[in-house]
C-alpha cells in the first residue's frame, strides 16, 4: 500500500501519483495497476464516428452544390432537389442510425418521407398526374404488403410492433383514395391500395384482436 | 432446462423514471452503479447461473425501453441478460433503444457490479437486486446463506406491490410543494476525454465517523453534507461565480415513509442551500444549516412532493404532447431546471442489510453515481459492517474538492484508504 504524505492517506492502487493532490508517490515498482478498476480502455463508438462522417460529407456536398449553382447561375433552382434529397437522406438514413430507431419506426418514417418526397417532386416540377395517382399509391401498396408479411411472420422483429405502421398506412391510403375520388384523378391504384391496407388491418383486428389491441394500447397510452 | 420467458408484457414507466429516457442523449444518460467487493475472486459461470435465476424473480428489471406515441414504456424481454467482464470505466452510457436489458452485471477480480439505467429503479431497488444476486451466487458456491433473510428473496414469487408505481398509489391530491428555481453554483474544470468517469473512493470506519457526527449532534448524512459544502465553498472562493448558492441535493428513499415494497423508482429529494452569506461559516454553522433544512423531511412534506410529481404527469397538455416534442422539452428542463438548480448530489444508501453469513464473504459495498450533464462531481455513500465508503465520481480532471473533503475528514482523526481509477 502506498502513502501520500501531503494528504496523509493510504492508497491501495499501485499508481505513481496521489489521485487527490497529484503528488509523486515514490512508487518504486512503477507499474500502474488498479485494485478496484481495470486499466480502462477509453470507450469510443466507431459507429458514431462513421455516422458523423456521413452526416458531415453529405452537408459539405450540399453546400458545394449550392455554391456552384450560385456561382454559375446566380440563383438556387436545381439545388432544391439536392436540399430535399439531403433532408430525405437525413430522415431516412442518418436519423435511424444515429438514434437507433426500431425497425418498425424506420419503416414508418421512411414510408412517410419517401411519400413526401414524391409529392414534392410532383409539385415542384409541375408534372401533375403521376405522383398522387400512381407513384404514392403503388409505393404505399408495397409498404402495406411488406408490413403485412412481417406481422404474419411475427418471429421477425417482434412483428406486432408493425401494427401501428399498418394503421398509419391504412389511414394514409384512405386519405389518398378520398383525394383522388374527390379530385377526379386516376382511381384504380389508390383504390387497390386502400382496399388492401384496410382489409389487412381489419383482418388483423378480427383474427388477432387481443394482440392488436394490446399493441395499440401501449403505443398510444396517454 | 432453460425457462421460456414471455415477451408480451409491458409496463408504464413510473413517475420518477419518466424523465430519464427523455433526458437521455447520444452522449449521456443516467446510469448508476452499486457494487460489492467479495473476499474471493468471482466465478463468472456461477454468477451467470445466479443471474439467470434471479432475473425471473425481478420482472421489472427484465425489460427494455420502447417508444410509444406519447410516452416511453417498458417491454419485457425474451433473452436472458449476460454478465460481462469489466473492461472500461464505470457507469458508461447505456444504449436505451437497443431492445436490450437496461442494466449490466459486471465482474472484475473480486468485484460484482450492478449498473442500471435510472428509469428502471433507484439506489434502494438496485441494492436489493444485487443482494439477491449475491445470495443466489453464494448458495451456488455452496455457502448456505439463508435467502429468507433477504428483504426480497430470490426464491419468492414476484408480487404486484414490487412492480407498482408507488407514486400513483400514494398520491392523494392533498396539496403540492412549490418548487423554487434557482441557479446554483456549478463546479467547472477540464473535462475528461471521451466521457471517462473519474472515481475516487475513500473507505473509513463507520463507527468512528458515526462517533464524530454524534459529537457534532448530527447524523452522518448531515455531517457529510456540511463537510462537502465547506469543501465546495472553499473551492468556490477561488472562482468567479461567487454569488450563486452552493446547493447539495440529497435523495430520500420514500419506501420507509410510506411502507412501500416497490422495486421501481420511489424516491424524492431535498435541496440543502448554502447561500453566499455562509461563505465564512465554519463547519458547525454549516451542520446547523443542513440540520435545519433537512428537518422539513417528514411524511407531509414528502406527500406534497409526490402530489407535485403526479400533478405534472397528469397535466393534460403534457399528456397529449407527442413524445418527440416532450423529449426536447424534458431534455431542456432537466438540464436547466433540474441539474442547473443544484451544485451536486450526495446520496446515502445507508447501512446495507444482508443475511447472516454475508459478512464472511463480502468485504465492502460502493455506490457510484454517473457523471451529470452539468454537475461536475457527485458523491455516493454506503456502509457495510465497519466499512464506510464515500465515492466521488466526476468528469473533470481537477480533484480539489475531493482533496479538501478528505483533508477535513483526516483532521477529525479518521483514517482513509483511497481507491481510484485515475492514473
Amino acid at each position: 500500500m502506498l502513502h501520500c504524505d501531503k494528504c496523509d492517506v493510504d492508497i491501495k492502487d499501485n499508481i505513481n501519483n496521489c489521485p487527490l493532490c497529484g503528488r509523486d508517490l515514490d512508487n518504486k515498482t512503477q507499474i500502474q495497476s488498479f485494485v478496484c478498476y481495470p486499466d480502462d480502455k477509453i470507450w469510443i463508438s466507431k459507429r458514431n464516428i462513421l455516422i458523423n462522417m456521413l452526416f458531415f460529407i453529405s452537408i459539405i456536398g450540399v453546400v458545394i452544390s449550392i455554391f456552384l449553382e450560385l456561382l454559375i447561375f446566380k440563383r438556387i433552382w436545381y439545388n432544391w432537389y439536392v436540399i430535399t434529397g439531403e433532408a430525405l437522406f437525413l430522415l431516412a438514413i442518418i436519423a435511424p442510425l444515429k438514434f437507433r430507431w426500431s425497425f418498425s419506426a424506420i419503416s414508418l418514417i421512411d414510408s412517410l418521407t419517401i411519400c413526401s418526397y414524391i409529392l414534392f417532386l410532383e409539385l415542384f416540377t409541375h408534372s401533375f398526374g403521376w405522383g398522387l395517382n400512381y407513384a404514392i399509391p403503388m409505393f404505399l401498396l408495397f409498404c402495406t404488403l411488406y408490413t403485412t408479411i412481417i406481422i404474419v411472420s411475427r418471429n421477425y422483429y417482434q412483428g406486432y410492433d408493425f401494427v401501428v405502421c399498418l394503421l398509419v398506412l391504412a389511414i394514409l391510403s384512405t386519405a389518398i383514395f378520398l383525394y383522388n375520388l374527390l379530385s377526379g384523378g386516376i382511381m384504380w391504384p389508390s383504390l387497390v391500395t386502400f382496399l388492401t391496407s384496410v382489409t389487412c388491418f381489419i383482418g388483423f383486428l378480427i383474427f388477432k384482436f387481443k394482440k392488436v389491441k394490446a399493441q395499440i394500447e401501449k403505443k398510444f397510452f396517454i | 432446462m432453460m425457462i421460456e420467458k414471455n415477451e408480451d408484457n409491458w409496463l408504464k414507466i413510473d413517475n420518477a423514471g419518466l424523465i430519464y429516457p427523455s433526458a437521455s442523449s447520444e452522449k449521456w444518460n443516467n446510469v448508476f452503479r452499486v457494487c460489492a467487493y467479495l473476499k474471493d475472486d468471482v466465478n463468472p459461470d456461477l454468477l451467470q447461473q445466479a443471474l439467470n435465476i434471479v432475473i425471473l424473480r425481478f420482472p421489472n428489471f427484465d425489460v427494455s425501453i420502447r417508444r410509444g406515441v406519447f410516452w416511453y414504456y417498458f417491454q419485457s424481454l425474451k433473452d436472458f441478460p449476460i454478465i460481462e467482464e469489466e473492461k472500461t470505466y464505470p457507469c458508461r452510457r447505456m444504449e436505451i433503444n437497443a431492445k436490450k436489458h437496461l442494466f449490466r452485471v459486471l465482474y472484475y477480480k473480486n468485484k460484482v457490479s450492478f449498473e442500471t439505467f435510472h428509469a428502471i429503479t433507484d439506489g434502494g431497488g438496485a441494492l436489493q437486486f444485487l443482494n439477491s444476486l449475491l445470495c443466489c451466487y453464494f448458495n451456488l458456491l455452496g455457502k448456505n446463506i439463508n435467502e429468507k433473510e433477504l428483504e426480497y428473496s430470490y426464491k419468492d414469487k414476484p408480487s404486484i406491490e414490487e412492480v407498482e408505481d408507488s407514486f400513483k398509489r400514494f398520491a392523494d391530491g392533498s396539496g403540492t410543494t412549490k418548487r423554487l428555481f434557482r441557479h446554483a453554483y456549478q463546479v467547472h474544470g477540464t473535462p475528461e476525454q471521451n466521457g471517462k468517469l473519474d472515481v475516487i473512493t475513500a473507505v473509513l470506519s463507520t463507527e468512528k465517523l458515526h462517533k464524530i457526527a454524534k459529537e457534532h449532534n448530527a447524523t452522518i448524512t448531515q455531517f457529510l453534507v456540511a463537510v462537502y459544502a465547506l469543501s465546495i465553498i472553499n473551492y468556490k472562493k477561488l472562482t468567479i461565480q461567487k454569488k450563486r448558492p452552493v446547493v447539495i441535493s440529497v435523495p430520500i428513499s420514500l419506501r420507509k415513509y410510506f411502507g412501500s415494497k416497490t422495486l421501481r423508482n420511489f424516491s424524492s429529494w431535498v435541496d440543502i442551500v448554502f447561500d453566499d452569506k455562509n461563505k465564512n461559516a465554519n463547519l458547525d454553522d454549516l451542520i446547523d444549516i443542513a440540520k435545519e433544512q433537512m428537518s422539513v423531511i417528514n411524511k407531509d412534506y414528502l406527500q406534497k412532493n409526490i402530489n407535485m410529481n403526479i400533478k405534472t404527469e397528469k397535466n393534460f397538455f403534457v399528456r397529449i404532447m407527442p413524445l418527440f416534442i416532450k423529449k426536447i422539452a424534458l431534455q431542456l428542463s432537466y438540464k436547466f431546471f433540474g441539474e442547473g438548480s443544484y451544485t451536486t448530489v450526495l446520496t446515502n444508501l445507508g447501512k446495507v442489510s444482508v443475511p447472516s453469513g454475508f459478512e464472511n464473504l463480502v468485504d465492502r459495498y460502493d455506490c457510484l453515481l454517473c457523471k451529470s450533464i452539468i454537475n461536475a462531481i457527485n458523491i455516493g455513500v454506503i456502509s457495510f459492517n465497519d466499512k464506510f465508503s464515500i465515492t466521488f465520481t466526476g468528469a473533470i480532471r481537477e480533484h480539489n474538492i475531493e482533496k479538501e473533503f478528505c483533508r477535513m475528514l483526516k483532521n477529525f482523526g479518521l483514517d482513509l484508504v483511497i481507491y481510484t481509477n485515475i492514473k
